[in-house]
């Protein structure tokens, strides 16, 4: 009867999962002192839970999920990291997914600025230093390509795009991508093909409009 | 007493007809591989049946190849999440009944659970080969592996509330609760563990009630379910233990009890001598983790927990406050992989009648003595408290307070002892009206049981 009526009101939680649950308030409230400081509640908890569960992939997650939150790329890098090497492989309940799904979001915040500023040596060592071995991902090719083809590499900028293209060949960017390398090695009826592609997949997309109509105009 | 019908014909003959009818129901309503984990005891199953006793390893994969037409139509049914816009139409079973799986086209299957021994899935083997013959299609092939884990159960089932003088009814009761059936008409090893466990309750009960000295022949039996459900499932191996209840001069030969408990220890090590050994002279290496977001490892989690014992036995008994209520639903009817639980009103009622007929169906002229109500009482809290500590260290990540993963169901076999406490407590002068009872809640129960999962499962087109 006391078990099916519970007359106790016994509360019984797991810290990491008190951690990411007050991520997820933190993410509710528009207050933003409010924010921050269920983000440091939460911070305070998952640092204390990483350090003494470091083998926990789980733990590791949420924690990248705070870091992600407080927009600090380096750490949110690093725990997905963390969390893929220790919980790539299993059959229920994957975390690698989605920290992977965590992590490229994290590098594109942190790759996308240092391209657009122009460092590309420093857009880089960044993307060699989110490889996973225990997990191919595609999003590092994309972004290698994005350095090769400014650094005028058209060859190595093909070679990421394809191979990101085997993972992923309905990205619109990606074929727009490919379409911008073949011009710059000027092999127009390949680049044709993948900005035909690009344009049926997502008739507005910028790139391939812009390659497009400089094929037109040659 | 034998006055109405229901006392005419023993009460076994019913839970026959009533376990066969509702079982087979369950084997074809219950949507394919819903059960808990049956997915990974069907394609164990389907090895065994096909010669596959020994695991292969290719790179960090451990497992053996098997038909990509049923490793397909196995996956198309997992993680389905059951809600009105997502159910299973029964046309798609009937189109699916028409796959046909081939030996010649197979994939290699990394089996998280490869070191399983076979002996738990002895029924199941037999209708997976059985239904091979017939046509070998996933689906149909699946039936026959429920339906043969489901005659045995109830074979089993049939001799254990046969041999037992008193508590018919409360093992009618327990055994065909909807879990119970719903367990033992799906592709598991449970199936074989429940009904030996079973069977030992009610020797055990027979002999305490016997005038008759024990023969050799009795002993063999109950020894052949002691190996039974250890092979099966090593988590009960404290329930045989009640045989020190029978005091020593009941048997016909020789009886001393520490030999009793030399054998135990030897029959409870068997799995570990015969089965593990054959599969760790492999030497495997790697291997596809069943669960990996957390750490599960028993031995750091005991490490783990040592270091605060009182917290360890506080986190427990919050454990059992919390997700208790959830155990005794999920222990009486909780179906599918999503675990979809009966009705609240339906449970608590059934647990009522559980309780209720375990005070009153005895023969008053028999009492325990203190020194059994001890004994039987110890082993049920040694049973218990080694299952919830067990799951507690294997089945939650290291330093975790809250249990993952515990079922209502693993307490099944713990159910007729826990009931057997309650033996001779209220007096009843009206015993011939019990198997009455019984039979129509069973009925009932089961027939909303049956419609509940129709309704649950599937989308009306």
């Amino acid at each position: 009867m006391i078990i099916w009526f519970k007359p106790y009101n016994v509360n019984l939680n797991d810290p990491w999962f008190e951690g990411a649950i007050l991520i997820n308030s933190a993410r509710n409230v528009t207050d933003t002192n409010q924010r921050k400081v269920l983000l440091d509640k939460a911070g305070k908890i998952l640092g204390e839970q990483v350090r003494k569960h470091p083998y926990h992939a789980r733990v590791h997650y949420i924690y990248g999920v705070y870091w992600f939150n407080r927009q600090n790329w380096d750490s949110a890098i690093f725990q997905q990291k963390e969390a893929i090497r220790l919980g790539a492989g299993g059959t229920v309940n994957e975390v690698e997914y989605v920290a992977q799904e965590m992590l490229n979001a994290a590098l594109s915040n942190k790759v996308s600025p240092l391209i657009n500023t122009g460092n590309l040596k420093e857009a880089a060592s960044v993307l060699e230093n989110a490889k996973t071995p225990e997990m191919f991902n595609k999003v590092i090719d994309k972004y290698k390509g994005i350095i090769f083809s400014r650094q005028g590499n058209a060859d190595s900028a093909l070679f990421c795009y394809l191979r990101y293209k085997a993972s992923d060949p309905n990205d619109a960017d990606n074929l727009a991508n490919i379409a911008i390398s073949y011009s710059q090695k000027n092999m127009r009826d390949s680049a044709r093909v993948y900005v035909n592609q690009a344009l049926k997949l997502d008739p507005k997309n910028a790139n391939a409009n812009l390659i497009n109509s400089q094929l037109n105009r040659q | 007493m034998k006055d109405y019908f229901w006392n005419k014909i023993p009460l076994e003959y019913f839970f026959l007809v009533i376990g066969l009818f509702f079982g087979m129901k369950l084997v074809f309503i219950n949507p394919p591989w819903q059960t808990n984990d049956e997915d990974r005891h069907f394609y164990n199953s389907w090895y065994y049946a096909n010669g596959y006793f020994k695991p292969d390893s290719r790179g960090k994969k451990i497992g053996n190849p098997m038909p990509t037409k049923l490793l397909q139509t196995v996956q198309g049914f997992q993680g389905i999440p059951f809600n009105d816009q997502s159910k299973i139409s029964k046309q798609t079973l009937e189109n699916l009944k028409e796959v046909i799986y081939d030996e010649s086209d197979t994939v290699f299957y990394s089996n998280p659970n490869y070191s399983t021994n076979p002996v738990g899935y002895i029924p199941n083997i037999i209708g997976v080969k059985l239904g091979e013959f017939y046509k070998k299609n996933p689906i149909i092939v699946q039936w026959w592996s429920r339906a043969f884990g489901l005659f045995v159960y109830l074979i089993i089932v049939f001799f254990a509330i046969r041999i037992t003088p008193v508590y018919k009814n409360v093992l009618m009761l327990v055994t065909l609760a909807p879990m119970s059936l719903y367990q033992a008409a799906s592709v598991t090893y449970d199936t074989l563990c429940n009904a030996a466990t079973f069977l030992i309750m009610a020797l055990i009960i027979k002999w305490l009630l016997q005038k008759e000295k024990i023969t050799t022949r009795e002993v063999s039996l109950f020894c052949l379910a002691f190996v039974m459900q250890v092979f099966s499932k090593a988590a009960y191996f404290f329930i045989p233990f009640l045989i020190l209840m029978i005091p020593s001069e009941k048997f016909s030969f020789s009886y001393p009890k520490i030999k009793f408990v030399a054998l135990s220890v030897a029959i409870i090590m068997l799995p570990k001598f015969t089965w593990a050994a054959y599969i760790n002279s492999f030497h495997f290496q790697g291997g596809t983790p069943f669960q990996n977001d957390f750490l599960f490892n028993p031995s750091q989690n005991l490490a783990f927990h040592l270091k605060n014992i009182s917290g360890m036995i506080s986190d427990l008994l919050a454990n059992v406050l919390t997700q208790g209520k959830d155990w005794i639903t999920g222990c009486i009817g909780r179906f599918g992989y999503s675990y979809t639980p009966l009705p609240e009103s339906l449970v608590f009622v059934y647990v009522i009648v559980l309780f209720g007929m375990a005070s009153i169906d005895h023969d008053g002229s028999v009492k325990l003595k203190p020194m059994q109500r001890g004994i039987s009482a110890l082993v049920l809290l040694v049973s218990l408290g080694a299952l919830i500590v067990g799951l507690y260290l294997s089945f939650s990540p290291v330093g975790a307070s809250v249990m993952f993963g515990v079922q209502g169901r693993y307490f099944i076999p713990i159910l007729p002892l826990l009931l057997f406490q309650l033996f001779g407590t209220i007096p009843n002068n009206a015993k011939k009206y019990l198997p009455l009872i019984t039979i129509l809640i069973t009925i009932l129960i089961l027939y909303k049981t049956v419609s509940f999962i129709d309704e649950t499962f599937y989308s009306v087109n």
